[in-house]
């Protein structure tokens, strides 16, 4: 029982924050193989207003009063001592314009000091100060800018807007008498030297403190998040470029990838080199209106490809994905064990987009497929294809496992060449194609449906990413993303929350879905733990939709615990148990043509029993296809549903042609099993003038013979 | 005859297709069965008092009422040449590779016996025989391009019937007659081991190529079984110069078993070193086997007589044979077998007429004979062959006053050439449809001869005389019909399979 497991935890979204927060890294290095303008990432303006959630708890909350002294009048000076100002910021907004991003502040400050007044008449009188000032308005333009690679924020047109009404200052506790005090409040009070203390102190608390929390944040998530690490691939990001506008903040970076040295994988080409892909420029990004939308470039996905494929990836191994094609040549070889692995042995080449609704399709030259095929204990013998192939696959996102997913459409090999040890076999490109298209990635398919990629929802600190949606264009693929910021202080768990009882009895691989909620977190963002049989599952699963592949038959207990973004657990699990059942209905037909058939109207009987599901709970479809003398699959005539009377019925088939009826019979569990008849059609048996019949055959053989003798005439007398 | 030689004739298959893919297993090929059409000049079995031959046990033991009473015997050998030849056709010639022409003869011989005993109790007489009730053989070349359909098959049956006839008078006459009948059958071809791993992918995912011979293994099927056949035989003689006869031939299916073996190609021993696959299995096949009825007019026309004849065979029967392989190891070749046929009622017809020569005691005769084809064009193959046939012979008979009689027939066979531009087997059908065997386009073609020679006894010619006094008593009779001394000749009949 394994879950769908994620090959690629490369963080898309990861990639996307750090298209936005990279700025902050200040230690990048231009690399030398960068593909310049490989990323981009643009954060709406609609986005601006969900980092303040993260950020305000973050920010300064109070400040030492630096001891200097100030001279409000000449021949007096004030200078605090023991200053300290707390602040209690009640806002903070981010805008992009066109000259930057504008950081508005609005904040309340309280501080106390002890002023140290000195002047020509009174010396050394000292108070106790307590002061506040409200409705402080910290505002200042962020104009980022990138130097050397590496991310500048410097702020410009800052202002700290402080209104002089609003500043309220006490002093008690003074030294001397209380003239004095009454001049030094008037001096406090109304000079603006303690506005501009404050204002200083607010822009230096967050000019200080603003970018090193950006700079932790982004460090954080490329730390643990922003790679492939099944693949051993690392990225490299640098920056190259910020700009703003009104709709919101766009950074491009140029990017380059990092190979794990020490990486190994099964699937490793041996003395692979990567081609020149120096003809490959990226295409202007085009972004949307989601929150957060990723670009990256072709270059960039080809180098990602090329360096993945030098790692071991584009790789199908049967072991890997526990498939079983044994089944197939059960009939022939018993109880052998038939292991099936295609990989390239030359870098793929990427195509974008290559027709509507597709999103990607990888080429290779070189498309090695292994088939081994171990009987008994005995040695395995290995049969070696090398293919000339195109692989075609969509990526979408899956909105129920809220998975990013890669689903290989269609393989087609224009050659190819079979080596088995010690024998040569006559297989042609053709029927190796048809092999891959037909068998083995049907096979893949119906085991992991879309492979997932990479889970849609990622936690990075401190912001949660989910990947609504993907769209590629010939030039670049984009990921909208939405995010939602996780919050330290959330302390209450979610609750979960079945959305309706799973099938009784379920398939093997087994359904449920949650309705979790929780307090703060969305329901895309929920992700949830599952054991089987008190044995947990690999990792969190992201969405509502739980997929447990390959349980064995009979009853299983299940506990599932829904899982906030903050990393909050249910304390109250989840606990049932599913009946699953994991044998298909045998489906049998009773009665039907055999041989050739007149193409009369018939009907075709047929007998359906199941283990656990009963007969008047089965369900039944039907395909009728014509059989081509060509390797290639049937020609679909008709098919539809059938109700439960067993039988189907039809006419007016095609003369002359093979035709095949499969019937599946579907049990309550959704598993299906099938039976099929097949027979020729054949109106007009060639039986010449003969007939079952002898005076009606009399009566054709005469009329026959007396055509032929009126054509042998007619040819005898035109010689 | 029984050996239904002909040319043609026949076919029909018995063999179970084995659900080996590409290979068929079918049966029996030219089945060189009887069929009236070719029965021989030399006689009738059906019209006739003095006209029985060993043919009548199989077509109608009525007339066997006829030889004048006492101890009868009859004894016919015939031979059959036949030649077949086959030139296969590519479905697909962009990707086919052209095929070389196929042929073989061979020669069948047949022998059959009628026995009557005298007259026991009211006109009621003991009488039994034998004779090859089915049979059929192919020899193509092993390597040929007919080697998934077959390469060498026979199948031979011989029954041995006994029964009675009695006469109501001197014009009419009844006969039944039983007995086992026991059936051996032998079958080899080629069978294709890529097609049949083919056959267990979907639809479109084949891995090999059809046909290759690094892929080929072989096929050899051994199967006998007892069964049983009973007859039934009128004459009639309505009027002084008409005489009708009929035969009703009911024989039990055939309930076969025996084993099958593959071998397989060499090729799986080097590529899978740890499995041997040679497997050994039994299989059953319940042999369907048609009703048949023969019927014949003869009529005086001076000293000689001629004859029409109608035969109607139920082949119908035989449109899908179904074989069951079990306790195979390992079991993938268990489970029904199909072999489609796609037979319909065969039937033919045919003109007789015979007159004595200016020597004593000799008679000629002549017959034609038309049976049309009974398996559609596109069901034909190697294994499942029948032709339209013309048949002409010529015979003659001397028969001496003491009831030796000695006969001699040639016949010459016209089979018409079949080209087959459809055919209903494809290779991408499942095996369990009976059609997953190569294409069997191409042109087919035969020739056959026959000769017969037939040597009857009658060993009481007391009560020859006898019993040709009291017919004369009792009417027109054949002792005073011309017909009768003209003695015409004896027709030999094959029969249907």
């Amino acid at each position: 029982m394994t879950p769908c497991r994620s090959r690629w935890t490369i963080g898309i979204a990861g990639l996307a924050l750090a298209a936005v927060l990279q700025p902050a890294i200040a230690q990048a290095v231009c690399p030398p193989n960068a593909i310049p303008n490989a990323l981009s990432g643009r954060l709406d303006v609609s986005a601006f207003s969900i980092l303040k959630g993260p950020l305000l708890p973050k920010l300064p909350t109070n400040l030492v009063i630096p001891e200097l002294p100030i001279s409000p009048f000449v021949g007096q000076t004030i200078t605090p001592r023991q200053g300290k100002v707390t602040f209690v910021i009640h806002d903070i907004n981010f805008a992009p314009e066109d000259k930057g991003v504008r950081v508005t502040v609005a904040l309340d400050v309280r501080g106390t000091a002890s002023l140290d007044y000195q002047s020509i008449i009174f010396t050394n009188t000292v108070c106790d100060s307590a002061f506040s000032a409200v409705n402080v308005v910290f505002d200042a333009i962020i104009q980022p800018g990138v130097n050397d690679c590496v991310a500048t924020f410097p702020f410009a047109e800052l202002r700290v807007i402080v209104a002089p009404a609003d500043v309220v200052a006490t002093l008690a506790n003074c030294t001397n008498s209380g003239s004095i005090y009454a001049e030094l409040l008037k001096l406090v009070q109304g000079s603006d030297w303690l506005v501009s203390m404050l204002a200083s102190a607010v822009s230096s608390a967050i000019t200080t403190m603003l970018p090193p929390i950006v700079d932790k944040l982004s460090q954080a998530f490329f730390s643990t998040d922003f790679n492939v690490p099944d693949a051993g691939l690392r990225f490299n990001i640098v920056p190259e470029r910020v700009t703003t506008d009104t709709h919101g903040l766009t950074a491009t970076f140029a990017a380059d990838l990092v190979l794990d040295p020490v990486h190994a994988s099964s699937c490793m080409p041996i003395g692979g080199e990567l081609p020149d892909r120096s003809d490959l420029t990226p295409d202007a990004p085009i972004f949307s209106d989601s929150a957060l939308s990723l670009v990256v470039s072709r270059p960039l996905l080809q180098r990602v490809l090329d360096n993945a494929w030098l790692t071991g990836w584009l790789c199908l191994d049967s072991k890997e994905l526990n498939i079983d094609l044994g089944s197939y040549v059960a009939a022939v070889v018993p109880n052998a064990k038939v292991d099936f692995k295609i990989m390239s042995t030359t870098a793929p080449t990427l195509e974008l987009a290559p027709e509507p609704g597709r999103h990607a399709r990888l080429a290779t030259d070189n498309l090695t497929a292994t088939l081994s095929i171990q009987i008994g204990q005995g040695e395995p013998t290995v049969a070696n294809a090398a293919v000339k192939a195109s692989i075609q696959g969509d990526v979408g996102v899956s909105t129920t496992m809220r998975a990013l997913t890669l689903q290989p459409r269609e393989i087609t090999a224009s050659s190819v060449q079979v080596t088995v040890p010690g024998a040569s076999l006559g297989i042609s490109q053709e029927s190796v194609s048809g092999f891959l298209q037909n068998l083995v990635l049907p096979a893949f398919g119906k085991k992991i449906g879309a492979l997932p990629i990479s889970s849609s929802v990622l936690l990075t600190a401190p912001f949660a990413f989910c990947v609504d949606r993907i769209e590629a264009a010939p030039g670049q693929v984009r990921a909208d993303l939405s995010l939602w910021p996780i919050e330290a202080e959330d302390t209450v768990p979610p609750e979960t929350k079945l959305a309706h009882p799973p099938l009784r009895p379920s398939p093997a691989d087994v359904v449920l879905d949650f309705a979790s909620t929780d307090d703060m977190t969305p329901d895309k963002f929920i992700r949830h733990t599952v054991w089987v049989d008190g044995v947990r599952q690999e990792a969190l699963t992201p969405g509502q939709r739980l997929v447990v592949v390959g349980v064995k038959g009979g009853v299983r207990s299940f506990k599932v615990v829904a899982v906030d973004v903050a990393g909050n657990e249910d304390p109250t699990p989840f606990v049932t148990s599913v009946l699953v059942d994991d044998q298909a209905p045998v489906i049998t037909i009773a009665d039907a043509p055999l041989g050739g058939f007149d193409g009369a109207p018939t009907t075709v009987h047929f007998g359906a029993t199941d283990d656990r599901t009963s007969a008047g709970e089965l369900t039944f479809r039907y395909t009728l296809g014509i059989v081509s003398r060509a390797n290639e699959p049937d020609t679909m005539l008709v098919q539809g549903d059938l109700a439960s009377e067993h039988s189907v019925s039809f006419s007016d088939l095609p003369d002359a042609a093979f035709v095949r009826l499969t019937v599946f019979g579907k049990d309550a569990a959704g598993n299906e099993g099938s039976a099929q008849a097949a027979f020729l059609v054949d109106r007009a048996p060639q039986l010449g003038c003969a007939a079952a019949l002898p005076p009606m055959s009399l009566f054709a053989c005469l009329v026959a013979w007396l055509a032929w003798r009126r054509r042998a005439r007619l040819r005898g007398a035109r010689a | 005859m029984r050996w239904n030689a002909s040319v043609g004739l026949v076919a029909a298959a018995l063999l179970p297709r084995l659900a080996l893919a590409g290979s068929v297993g079918s049966l029996l090929a030219v089945a060189l069965l009887p069929r009236l059409a070719l029965a021989g000049a030399v006689g009738s079995p059906f019209a006739g008092a003095t006209n029985a031959n060993s043919s009548s046990v199989y077509w109608n033991s009525g007339a066997l009422v006829t030889p004048p009473d006492g101890t009868w015997a009859s004894v016919d050998l015939s031979g059959y040449y036949i030649g077949l030849n086959y030139q296969r056709r590519p479905e697909d010639p962009l990707h086919e590779p052209s095929y070389k022409p196929v042929s073989f003869a061979l020669v069948a011989p047949d022998l059959a016996f009628a026995v009557a005993l005298p007259k026991l109790w009211h006109g009621i007489r003991p009488i039994f025989g034998s004779y090859v009730p089915n049979a059929g053989a192919v020899n193509w070349p092993k390597d040929g391009a007919q080697r998934y359909m077959v390469d060498r098959a026979y199948i031979v049956s011989y029954a041995v019937l006994a029964g009675a006839a009695a006469d109501f008078g001197p014009d009419y006459g009844l006969s039944w007659m039983v007995g086992p009948a026991y059936t051996q059958l032998q079958l080899s071809y080629a069978i294709d081991f890529g097609a049949y791993a083919n056959g267990k992918l979907p639809a479109g995912a084949a891995v090999f190529q059809l046909e290759d011979p690094r892929m080929q293994g072989h096929v050899d099927v051994n199967m006998h079984g007892w069964s049983g056949v009973a007859s039934l035989g009128a004459f009639a003689r309505p009027l002084p110069k008409l005489k009708l006869g009929a035969g009703l031939l009911v024989p039990l299916d055939i309930g076969l078993a025996g084993t099958i073996r593959v071998d397989s190609p060499p090729v799986l021993s080097v590529v899978l070193p740890t499995y041997e696959i040679k497997p050994v299995g039994n299989i059953v096949l319940d042999y369907p086997m048609p009703i048949s009825l023969s019927t014949e007019a003869a009529y005086a026309v001076g000293e000689g007589e001629v004859a029409l004849h109608v035969q109607w065979i139920h082949r119908r029967a035989q449109h899908v044979f179904a074989a069951y392989i079990t306790k195979s190891d390992p079991a993938f070749l268990e489970g029904k077998q199909l072999t489609v046929k796609e037979n319909t009622d065969d039937w033919a017809i045919g003109a007789r007429a015979a007159f004595p020569l200016p020597w004593p005691g000799l008679t000629m005769a002549g017959r034609f004979d038309y049976s049309p084809r009974y398996i559609p064009k596109e069901a034909i193959t190697a294994v499942n062959l029948t032709f339209t046939l013309f048949t002409g012979e010529l015979g003659v008979r001397w028969q001496d006053d003491a009831g030796h009689e000695v006969g001699f027939g040639y016949g010459y066979i016209y089979p018409v050439p079949i080209h087959v531009g459809r055919s209903i087997f494809n290779p991408r059908m499942p095996s369990e449809s009976g059609l997953s065997s190569p294409s069997a386009k191409g042109d087919y073609g035969a020739q056959a001869h026959k000769v017969v020679l037939t040597v009857a006894w009658r060993w009481d010619t007391e009560s020859v005389t006898a019993s040709s006094a009291a017919n004369d008593a009792r009417g027109p009779s054949e002792a005073s019909s011309p017909r009768d001394e003209a003695r015409p000749a004896r027709v030999i009949h094959t029969q249907g399979d």
